[in-house]
């Protein structure tokens, strides 16, 4: 098992057992920096340029510098059990508190000069977390959500560069240190350079440009004043070539992995060749019928002998576009369903079925990884501009209604039957018996039996849920 | 101009690089992979410069075929490679890996098997 050499962040992720953090993380670290001082900073009194070296630090590197603490938090989203699957032994506090907290130790305790945040949150949170803090955190650096994002809120940098590395993100905070002209003036000697000053906080004239960094500093820098104007950009990781070192760590865990898949047969035909292809891009699954989704949901009906099935779009994870024509293998669906979830058969009322696909519909039109992928016997129509829970408009199963009170045999993953992706009306099913199969086996085995019946699975791009 | 005026005495950059949520090890279609965000990092990581960081936000650990098969081991591996400064626990990385990752650290290695209902078996880690 390999050891981290860096810190993880996570102020609001606690041991249950211990009630303390999880072992290994921090709630928050000091990074320190030095700001190299400005050849003379009494010789102009206009404010240097922001921009004097795009490629290296500001102002006059062998002059030394002026030290600056960063500090740093780190907060994951509350909501991570109802999105994974971390197990009974970790809580997630409140994130706003735990921010809060952890802002004030990092100013308090640490004295930073200020702060970042690392956040795993939604960006309504970070919005929320920006709001609460009042501008306490000079940027809010995240993920979670999957499209890229960048926009000052409440005097806080929230930035986001999208997923899957497409993209590399850049903040450059340009640091300008200043201090009262009368306190600077009684800090400099005759020659221009900077005094520094013993420990009992005197002056004396040694010039040593070094030291100011030092004693002097602890003097000054009640006076000093901390100006931090942030910029950013998103920079395209397309068509670029490979690092070899890098490239050489993932090659070694694709042997790996090529290892452990040979003794699954990758390379097993399961349709000799789509004629409509796939489309497994995370914005479509997540928005949209498409034609994976559409087939994992069959077969899930299909090896659980149930009335419907549903699947989430974020249960698909290739991100990827598969040619008409081409062949769909083992290998690849391995690939698109890596999550170790099972299929399983319930016992649902229609009124919980219509509550729990109003769940799934909560978040659109955004891209959302609990977007309702149904098989082929169902039609959902929806409006997304409906007011929240009201947006489903018909469910229409083997082409009758749905009926509120009706009982369905329905198969949902393992995930969605213990309420994730706060689908809390799956919660209220009866679990059944039903043969216990991984999902991506079900897809496998659900397939192949089409192919040796002589009749290989269509994928078809139907409109099985639509937005009116 | 006043003698309380402010006079910048120090200026600088901070460079923060970061990257978040990646389930995709190679380019899908010649977009992303850590390999060449690696270059893009070696090219915008300002050379003996000491202000930058390198900051991963979350969602590394698991969520694709590779990293959850073995856990996340290898993108340890891999940020450690990258030079990576600091990292945000995401909704992904306790999906058992960090959970193991972390128990390896504090020398917290005695395992469990748990069975779920549907009978897929799960590892959690419990005190030693």
């Amino acid at each position: 098992m390999q050891q981290s050499e860096f810190v993880w962040l996570g102020g609001n992720v606690k041991d249950t057992r211990t009630n303390e953090l999880l072992a290994g993380a921090r709630s928050t670290h000091v990074f320190d920096f030095t700001i190299p001082y400005i050849d003379d900073p009494t010789s102009s009194d206009t404010m240097p340029s922001l921009h004097p070296d795009v490629t290296g630090a500001a102002g006059s590197s062998d002059r030394g510098g002026e030290p600056i603490k960063l500090g740093m938090f780190g907060v994951c989203t509350q909501a991570t059990p109802t999105l994974s699957w971390p197990g009974d032994t970790v809580r997630f506090e409140p994130v706003l508190a735990c921010a809060e907290q952890q802002v004030e130790h990092l100013r308090e305790v640490e004295k930073v000069d200020f702060i970042v945040g690392l956040t795993h949150t939604s960006l309504p949170e970070d919005k929320r977390l920006a709001e609460k803090l009042h501008g306490g955190v000079v940027a809010l650096l995240g993920g979670h959500d999957h499209e890229p994002y960048g926009a000052i809120h409440n005097h806080t940098l929230v930035f986001k560069c999208g997923c899957n590395a497409y993209w590399l993100g850049i903040v450059d905070l340009h640091v300008v240190i200043s201090l009262p002209r009368s306190a600077l003036l009684l800090s400099q000697d005759g020659s221009g350079t900077f005094a520094s000053a013993s420990s009992n906080g005197s002056i004396d004239g040694d010039g040593t440009t070094s030291s100011l960094s030092g004693s002097v500093s602890r003097i000054l820098q009640a006076q000093r004043t901390i100006q931090i104007f942030p910029s950013w950009q998103m920079v395209a990781n397309v068509s670029v070539p490979p690092d070899l070192a890098c490239k050489a760590i993932i090659d070694r865990a694709v042997e790996r992995q090529k290892e452990e898949q040979a003794k699954e047969n990758p390379h097993e035909l399961l349709i000799p060749e789509m004629p409509t292809g796939l489309d497994s891009r995370t914005n479509m699954v997540r928005t949209r019928s498409t034609a994976i989704t559409n087939m994992v949901a069959d077969a899930m009906r299909a090896r659980t002998d149930s009335d419907l099935a549903i699947i989430n779009g974020g249960f698909v994870r290739g991100d990827k576009l598969y040619e008409a024509g081409s062949p769909l293998t083992k290998g690849d669906l391995l690939y698109e369903l890596p999550f170790p979830k099972a299929v399983v058969k319930v016992r649902i009322q229609g009124r919980d079925l219509r509550m729990a696909l109003e769940q799934h519909l909560l978040p659109v039109p955004a891209p959302t990884g609990r977007f309702p992928h149904p098989s082929s016997n169902v039609r959902i129509l929806y409006n997304s501009h409906n007011e929240p829970l009201h947006r489903v408009l018909s469910v229409h199963i083997n082409d009758e209604p749905l009926q509120d009170d009706r009982h369905y045999l329905l198969a949902i993953s393992e995930f969605m039957f213990r309420g994730g992706d706060d689908l809390l009306g799956y919660t209220n099913a009866t679990l059944l018996p039903c043969r216990t199969e991984r999902i991506c086996y079900a897809v496998c085995n659900f397939l192949a039996s089409l192919r040796d019946a002589g009749t290989p699975y269509v994928p078809r791009l139907e409109h099985r849920i639509q937005d009116s | 101009m006043s003698g309380d005026s402010l006079v910048p005495i120090a200026q600088g950059t901070i460079r923060l690089l970061c990257v978040n949520d990646v389930y995709c090890d190679y380019p899908i279609n010649r977009r992303g992979g850590y390999a060449e965000l690696a270059t893009l990092l070696k090219q915008y990581r300002r050379p003996d410069d000491p202000n930058t960081l390198f900051l991963v936000n979350g969602d590394v650990l698991g969520g694709s075929a590779l990293a959850e098969m073995f856990h996340g081991d290898w993108v340890i591996e891999l940020l450690n490679h990258l030079g990576t400064d600091a990292a945000c626990i995401g909704t992904r990385d306790l999906s058992l890996a960090l959970v193991l990752f972390f128990s390896m650290r504090t020398r917290l290695t005695r395992l469990v098997t748990q069975v779920t209902t549907s009978s897929i078996m799960v590892l959690h880690v419990c005190p030693s």
